[in-house]
């Protein structure tokens, strides 16, 4: 949890705001009816964040679109029908009643200077589900369509082998009954039992259906962007600026587990972060490689109708696990260990009472590793300096944090420290009723 | 050293069409006790208040000590002391705080046996470590006049330094006043106790309706007044009658019988004494005692004031 | 025996600046001392360090429910929260203490002594920012004791931030004697006060509440509702950049970041604040006069 004034002010705003806008909303309009749909021009942001990519609407109120430079990201002109949605206090699309492509080129200007035009271009994003981040490609063009027609025949190859499956097993069950029919006892010796036909594997391989919009990659920068319909004119509501920005630097963030709230894990993203934790606990350090954006920028990227300005704020936004690299741990008091990152287990406890147990990861008897990490045990007054460590035992940048313990059970102490400056005004009181008197002198 | 302390020069104050000050030529000598008086609403307090640079006269100047003011305005202020007739303290503070701020506020290097001394003298010292909220307005005065002393100012600007002050403390601050005059300061002291002014000041000032009409001793201020006679009679025994008889001679102006008491003003172009002992002897009437009376201060302001508001008025009217 | 007992007051020396420094400081010495012999201040901080344990004590709730918090400068909102409570406090009380010397007759008697507006003003600042200093130690202590208590990772930028929230509080000081000087009256220096503050906050929500209903309100680009947010949150800007509590935020920001630049910029600009208010309200006495 983070705390800032301005959040914690935000949050109180957004609370208030959000039940005016119901109210002002409501008055407005019969729920029975529904919002009212409006036609209107839109662009379908297809934006990568990093890691995968994502959707955003950007309706006609909001004039800016946040892209990340030098990747490919996809905007997709559409005519389509919009609504508000007081609850979320955004702009929606039903893209059930209408959503028309908006055919023509887009025109990408810098500084009043046109630098590029471009067509609308097919397009598929795939990537495998055992390695997401490294396999997640965007392909266009023809190479959208190959690439679409493996999926497909993957699709197709599948579909094909269930159905063998399917006929395999009907057939296996019907071997079944007749062993058993056969039987004596109405049972079947597990020995004479066939084998049961296993299920084909699943396809790994995930993608989009082909689509068509306009693929950019642009350097950081601000431009503006606009389209031209095929007969010339530009299309209304299509300006927009558009900035694309790049990360500030990176480094690595930390998921920080509880043993007894795994459940609840507490992110660090930021090098000087402290992590506090109660003593006794046992803490599970997941570290992340990760980068430093702008916080205004990268927010408006995934939302371009958020309403927050955090201009001067950075974000951190973890990609890919790290668990490469060992984790070195200065106690305080001279003492400095390596440990290694180690896949554990979370196990419901048996029983009617709900609770669970960490345990380290065993390939033999369990199926996946829930997560993995570093561990440790802090003990009443832990104060651990933790990073990660490179080459030649150099720290990653980025990697270190501190790890403290935090005393709770001193809250009373907490406010008697506070209330000091009262003791202090008695002080000062007598001690002035000693120096001055006090008193009315009549005529 | 400077012929004069304080001198203004056709000092004036407009307030719109109504003049406040109107062309007040006041010189102030060294070392010298002067008493400045005039009716309510004359002008005393907006004269010393453009002498003290807190009033932007409309027109005319003031030097102080041979220099103006905006040439060294801290020096200046650090040579003068001033007492005005709205009291205003820090409630919260000791007199002996308040003596020590204002103390290192003139930059005084060792005022505590100075502080002591006054407030010795005025009867403060055992009330020094009271806080000034509680002191009663006469103490408040005196405390004024303590702080405006302290510094050892070359002159002394005080508006009604006596007021509120029992008998006793008007004598204390008389004689420090007075002893304040024999070290060698200059004071302007503005009062409507007459007879404090009288036994002090060496010269008056009176202004009436802005204009300084007088500025001058205290005797030259008697003699203006002694066209006038004035004569007491004790008699005997009351006489019916006998106030009528008196105010039948053609000298007398104005008479007044009370018991035994009889008072007459007289025109003062000779000594009429025998004259009203004859009438007083032919009407039946014993006399005991009779004297002459020097015109007083409270007398003579009067009647300057007096000539100089119908002289006002008819002017006003004549316009 | 008077003349064994002249003390005379010191010859003018040095520059007039000087001089009116040397009266300032004796005006912010007796304002001070009236200030901590009053009760005002150790009730107001008391109430400010209360409030900013409340927020430490919710960290510490949210810390025993979940067992784990990350966090970078756990100090740095209650201070924040501690330095908005005293500073509207001490600008109060200059504004008070000001516009009530005038009223009550005692700024005439110091301007017959060595004084004038300069140095009055000057005096009621420094007296403020005195106790703010004071105030300032007894929070460092403050903040090292529940550091020590709650086993905290004290960090120098709680110094660093204490520090810059000087700057803070002589701008805020400073708009308070601006407030005296033109309210001239007492009462009415303190509703000129509230106003101005009730007035940041309304531009504030303001500005929010009309950037949702212009959302709310029309898709059209051209829908004159933007205008009126696009102002707004224009004016809103520049009130961010007018407040002084702005300026502190984003030096909180900068210091987490470690931009050593834009904190030197906030400061300069907070600075700059204070000297405008602070000049302002000379100028204006300087105009009324003692009893104007």
């Amino acid at each position: 949890m983070m705390h800032s004034t301005s959040a914690k002010q935000k949050c109180v705003r957004a609370v208030l705001l959000t039940a005016i806008a119901i109210a002002m909303s409501a008055s407005s309009r019969a729920s029975a009816q529904g919002p009212e749909r409006i036609l209107a021009f839109v662009y379908g942001v297809t934006n990568y964040n990093g890691s995968v990519y994502a959707s955003a609407l950007v309706p006609p109120s909001v004039g800016t679109i946040y892209l990340l430079a030098n990747k490919d990201n996809v905007i997709a002109p559409r005519q389509t029908q919009i609504y508000f949605w007081p609850i979320t206090n955004q702009f929606l699309a039903d893209w059930e009643k209408m959503n028309e492509l908006v055919v023509g080129q887009l025109e990408v200007v810098q500084q009043g200077r046109l630098i590029n035009t471009m067509a609308l271009s097919q397009y598929v994003i795939q990537y495998d589900v055992n390695d997401p981040m490294g396999t997640l490609g965007l392909f266009t063009g023809e190479r959208a369509k190959a690439k679409h027609e493996v999926w497909q025949k993957a699709q197709d190859q599948y579909r094909a082998s269930l159905a063998g499956y399917s006929e395999m097993l009907r057939m296996w069950d019907e071997q079944i009954n007749k062993l058993r029919a056969e039987s004596s006892t109405g049972t079947v010796p597990p020995e004479k039992l066939p084998k049961r036909p296993e299920a084909p594997p699943r396809p790994t391989l995930l993608s989009t259906n082909p689509a068509q919009g306009f693929v950019i990659s642009l350097a950081a920068g601000t431009y503006d962007i606009q389209v031209k319909r095929l007969d010339g004119s530009i299309q209304p509501n299509s300006h927009k600026r558009l900035i694309v920005f790049e990360p500030e630097r990176e480094g690595i963030a930390y998921s920080a587990v509880p043993q007894q709230r795994w459940t609840v894990p507490e992110q660090a993203d930021e090098p000087d972060g402290v992590v506090y934790a109660l003593p006794g606990t046992t803490l599970y350090l997941q570290a992340f490689r990760s980068k430093r954006f702008n916080a205004h920028d990268y927010v408006h990227m995934l939302d371009p109708q958020d309403q927050s300005v955090w201009s001067d704020r950075g974000k951190w936004v973890s990609f890919e696990p790290a668990t490469q690299p060992p984790m070195q741990v200065d106690d305080g008091n001279g003492s400095v260990s390596a440990r290694a990152s180690q896949p554990y287990f979370v196990r419901q406890l048996p029983g009617g009472g709900l609770g669970y147990e960490v345990v380290p990861f065993d390939p033999n008897t369990m199926e996946q590793p829930t997560f993995a990490g570093y561990t440790l045990d802090l003990n009443a007054d832990a104060d651990y300096a933790v990073s990660l460590t490179g080459v030649n035992g150099v720290p990653i940048p980025g990697s270190q944090r501190r790890v403290r313990t935090l005393r709770t059970d001193r809250t009373l102490w907490l406010y008697v420290v506070s209330a000091m400056p009262l003791a202090l005004g008695l002080v000062v009181f007598f001690a002035r009723r000693r120096r001055a008197r006090a008193i009315k002198i009549e005529e | 050293m400077n012929e004069f302390i304080i001198q203004t020069h056709d000092l004036t104050k407009a307030f719109g069409d109504f003049k406040a000050v109107d062309h007040v030529n006041l010189q102030v000598r060294p070392g010298e006790i002067v008493g400045f008086l005039g009716p309510n609403g004359a002008g005393k307090t907006t004269t010393l208040l453009m002498i003290l640079s807190l009033l932007t006269p409309t027109a005319g100047s003031v030097h102080l000590f041979g220099q103006q003011l905006q040439d060294d305005p801290f020096g200046l202020k650090r040579r003068i002391g001033v007492v005005i007739e709205a009291q205003s303290f820090y409630d919260e503070m000791t007199a002996w705080e308040y003596l020590m701020f204002f103390a290192r506020l003139y930059g005084l290097a060792k005022p505590e046996a100075r502080a002591h001394h006054l407030l010795e003298r005025l009867n403060l010292w055992q009330w020094r470590d009271v806080l000034i909220g509680g002191y009663s307005t006469g103490m408040q005065r005196k405390l004024a006049l303590v702080r405006a002393l302290l510094h050892s100012p070359d002159l002394l600007i005080l508006d009604e330094p006596v007021a509120s002050l029992d008998p006793f403390g008007i004598v204390q601050v008389r004689e420090l006043l007075l002893a304040e005059r024999e070290a060698g300061r200059t004071l302007l002291i503005s009062s409507h106790i007459l007879s404090e002014i009288e036994r002090t000041a060496d010269r008056i000032g009176i202004i009436v309706h802005g204009k300084l009409v007088f500025e001058d001793t205290m005797e030259s201020l008697r003699q203006r007044v002694r066209g006038v006679q004035h004569i007491e009679v004790e008699l005997v025994s009351p006489v019916n009658g006998i106030a009528q008889v008196l105010t039948a001679l053609p000298f007398v102006t104005d008479v007044k019988a009370d018991g035994q008491r009889v008072t007459l003003l007289t025109c003062g172009d000779d000594d009429h004494r025998a004259d009203v002992a004859r009438a007083l002897a032919g009407h039946g009437a014993l006399v005991q005692a009779m004297r002459t009376v020097e015109p007083s201060l409270e007398e003579a302001f009067i009647t300057i004031t007096e000539s100089e508001v119908k002289r006002w008025t008819e002017g006003a009217h004549g316009r | 025996m008077v003349a064994n007992l002249d003390v005379r007051a010191q010859p003018s020396r040095g520059h007039l600046w000087m001089q009116r420094w040397q009266a300032a400081q004796a005006i912010q010495s007796r304002s001070s001392s009236s200030i901590a012999n009053g009760r005002g201040i150790y009730l107001v901080l008391a109430i400010a360090l209360l409030a900013a344990a409340v927020v430490l004590h919710n960290m510490l709730r949210f810390v025993e429910r979940n067992a784990v918090l990350a966090t970078r400068q756990p100090l740095f909102l209650p201070l924040t929260l501690m330095v908005d409570v005293v500073s509207i406090y001490l600008a109060m009380t200059a504004a008070i203490a000001a516009a009530r010397e005038r009223e009550c007759g005692t700024y005439q008697v110091l301007l017959f002594g060595p004084v004038d507006e300069s140095a009055f003003i000057a005096g009621h600042f420094l007296a403020q920012l005195m106790v703010y200093l004071g105030v300032g130690l007894l929070v460092l202590v403050w903040s090292n004791l529940v550091t020590w208590l709650l086993h905290l990772a004290f960090s120098v930028q709680v110094i660093v931030l204490l520090a810059a929230s000087v700057a803070t509080v002589a701008a805020v000081i400073a708009f308070g004697l601006f407030i005296a000087a033109w309210g001239g009256r007492t009462r009415l220096a303190l509703v000129y006060f509230t106003v101005i503050v009730l007035l940041f906050v309304a531009l504030q929500v303001g500005n929010d509440l009309v950037s949702s209903l212009a959302l709310a309100h029309s898709p059209a680009e051209n829908d004159p509702i933007f205008l009126i947010r696009d102002a707004l949150v224009l004016v809103n800007n520049v009130v961010q950049w007018v407040s002084p509590y702005g300026q502190l935020s984003r030096i909180a920001d900068d210091l987490l970041n470690g931009n050593a630049l834009s904190i030197l910029l906030h400061l300069g600009v907070t600075l700059a604040q204070g000297l405008a208010f602070f000049v302002a309200a000379i100028a204006i006495l300087k105009r009324k006069g003692a009893r104007g």
